[in-house]
């Protein structure tokens, strides 16, 4: 029954030499990889939908009437709530996955958050870009390039740092959320994570307003942004809590 | 490159459930090990202690000596394999490939493509596309790829058929052979995984049977078959597993070690006595009422 080539042996169960020492920092970088991989990849469906959405409207309205403002402010909750919904699919698909390959939950949590971080830089980037790219057409042309300012930090489209700004903290918020909403999914099933979404979801719509609420009196910018960080902060250290406890559920067969 | 394991008064419950209730077991390195039990009897849960996919309630578990929990190198040099694997089912199995090349430090990609040709696995295709076991043979060949030293396969069978479960016992052998590691086998085809095994692990109700070398375990046990007094008279005092009675011929099955004397006293009496397979034991030991 046994085979010939055995090496069992009863008592020691430590094994000698030991093999190469792989580390958190080396899981961080694979879970970081994957996770941009994946992440990129929905950019560019991201952008791909922003560049054909945006020239169909601008086509439109533009044989209709003079446009008079900007088309690509509108994208400003669909480049939040596209992130939020694909860093959720992320963390819960990918959880399996880096633990399944051998990698800790610390490098996942930190891998998540990094991702998230930059994530929201490169959508940022990306509506900011689109933002004044469009301002440059619409002045070309001759048409007003108005915003409307609702709910957000900016009023002109010529405001460019306050428009990094209010969509920085906004989709960040979105990513940080997306990490969180998706763990608490991930953990605790479909009952408990939707109980817990206003605490999970809430603040991405606490983000921008929080910048600009009369609620604040005279608060200034500069320490509304700190306040709205300190929250973004929370959440993050939430999420990782979260990751470093989670148990791996049984496979979807 | 081996892992042994240590187990202690090991508990995991899950809200009201008690999966394993203080377990207690030792895998020593470099041996194939069976993993054997009813459905419930706490394989599962064992598996993914080991593989720190779930921390225990009470108890210690030690993987190499230390704990597995968010242990970097414990948690490399293991992998457990359920079904399919935990792998990305969307993307062609190519791209987990890759993946693992870059996560495990010891994958053999070599290996993975040999057995990938094995299993007749198209690489491009995506495991939600695949057949349960197409599924479960390319859970089979990252677990076989992956090299870990605490390698764990739980159930890796699953829909695989005869030939391709077949293909992956020889894999697994020619692999161990060439590079020896700690290898569980959790299965329910006994009779298959039986020549592989090196030592047998029987878990029950969430606690260890027994844990025996596959050798002695072969001599533990023995069907004793004649008239009914007679063998009812010779397993007097014995362990009976199972009494079956045809007629009036009985077969009893001992759970006991029956050495030379004991045999010519069967003999003696007319009986004739025979080995019983692990898959009998497994089965007679973890009957819910027995015979007697």
């Amino acid at each position: 029954m046994s085979l010939p080539t055995s090496t069992a042996s009863p008592t020691p169960t430590r094994s000698t030499p030991r093999p190469a020492t792989p580390s958190h920092r080396s899981g961080y970088r694979t879970g970081l990889r994957w996770l941009l991989q994946t992440h990129g990849f929905m950019f560019l469906w991201a952008l791909g939908m922003l560049v054909v959405l945006v020239a169909a409207a601008t086509i439109i309205v533009s044989n209709v009437t003079t446009p008079a403002g900007s088309i690509v402010q509108h994208a400003r909750q669909g480049l939040t709530w596209f992130p939020f919904s694909i860093a959720i699919v992320g963390i819960t698909t990918y959880t399996n996955i880096h633990i399944g390959a051998g990698l800790t939950r610390r490098s996942l949590g930190w891998a998540a958050l990094t991702a998230a971080v930059v994530m929201a830089v490169a959508y940022a980037a990306l509506f900011t870009l689109a933002l004044q790219l469009e301002r440059a057409v619409y002045g070309w042309t001759g048409w007003a390039h108005g915003v409307d300012g609702a709910g957000g930090l900016f009023t002109s489209s010529g405001q460019v740092g306050l428009v990094v700004l209010d969509v920085g903290l906004l989709f960040l918020a979105g990513q940080l959320s997306g990490v969180l909403v998706g763990i608490v999914y991930y953990r605790a099933g479909g009952w408990w994570g939707t109980l817990a979404l206003p605490l999970t979801a809430g603040p991405i719509l606490l983000a921008t307003p929080a910048l600009s609420t009369a609620a604040l009196g005279d608060l200034g910018l500069a320490p509304r942004v700190v306040l709205v960080l300190l929250v973004l902060g929370a959440m993050s250290l939430a999420a990782h809590r979260l990751i470093l406890g989670v148990q791996v559920r049984k496979l979807a067969t | 490159m081996s892992f042994g394991v240590e187990v202690q008064d090991l508990t995991v419950e899950y809200g009201r459930t008690v999966a394993l209730e203080r377990a207690s077991l030792t895998l020593a390195p470099g041996a194939i090990h069976g993993l054997l039990g009813r459905n419930g009897s706490g394989k599962t849960t064992l598996l993914s202690v080991l593989a720190a996919f779930r921390r225990p309630s009470a108890g210690r578990v030690l993987v190499d000596g230390e704990d597995p929990w968010e242990n970097p190198r414990v948690m490399a040099g293991t992998c457990l394999v359920r079904e399919s694997g935990d792998v990305e089912v969307d993307t062609g199995m190519k791209d987990t490939l890759d993946y693992l090349e870059r996560a495990r430090p010891h994958f053999d990609r070599d290996l993975a493509d040999r057995l990938m040709d094995t299993f007749e696995l198209d690489p491009r295709r995506k495991p939600t596309k695949l057949s349960r076991g197409k599924r479960s043979a390319f859970g089979a060949v990252v677990g076989l790829a992956t090299r870990a030293e605490l390698t764990l396969f739980d159930e890796v069978y699953l829909g695989m058929d005869a030939p391709s479960r077949h293909a992956f016992y020889d894999a697994l052998l020619e692999d161990y052979v060439e590079h020896p590691r700690t290898i569980v086998l959790s299965s329910h085809l006994i009779e298959e995984i039986e020549r592989l095994l090196e030592h047998v692990v029987i878990l029950d109700r969430g606690g260890v049977l027994l844990a025996e070398d596959a050798d002695v375990l072969g001599a533990r046990g023995a069907r004793v078959t004649g008239p009914g007094p007679a063998v009812d008279a010779f397993v007097a005092g014995r362990r009976v597993l199972r009494r079956e009675q045809l007629g009036p011929t009985v077969q009893a099955t001992v759970d006991a070690t029956l050495d030379d004397a004991a045999r010519a006293e069967a003999h003696a009496a007319g009986l004739e006595v025979g080995p019983v397979d692990l898959q009998s034991l497994v089965v007679h030991l973890t009957a819910k009422e027995p015979a007697r």
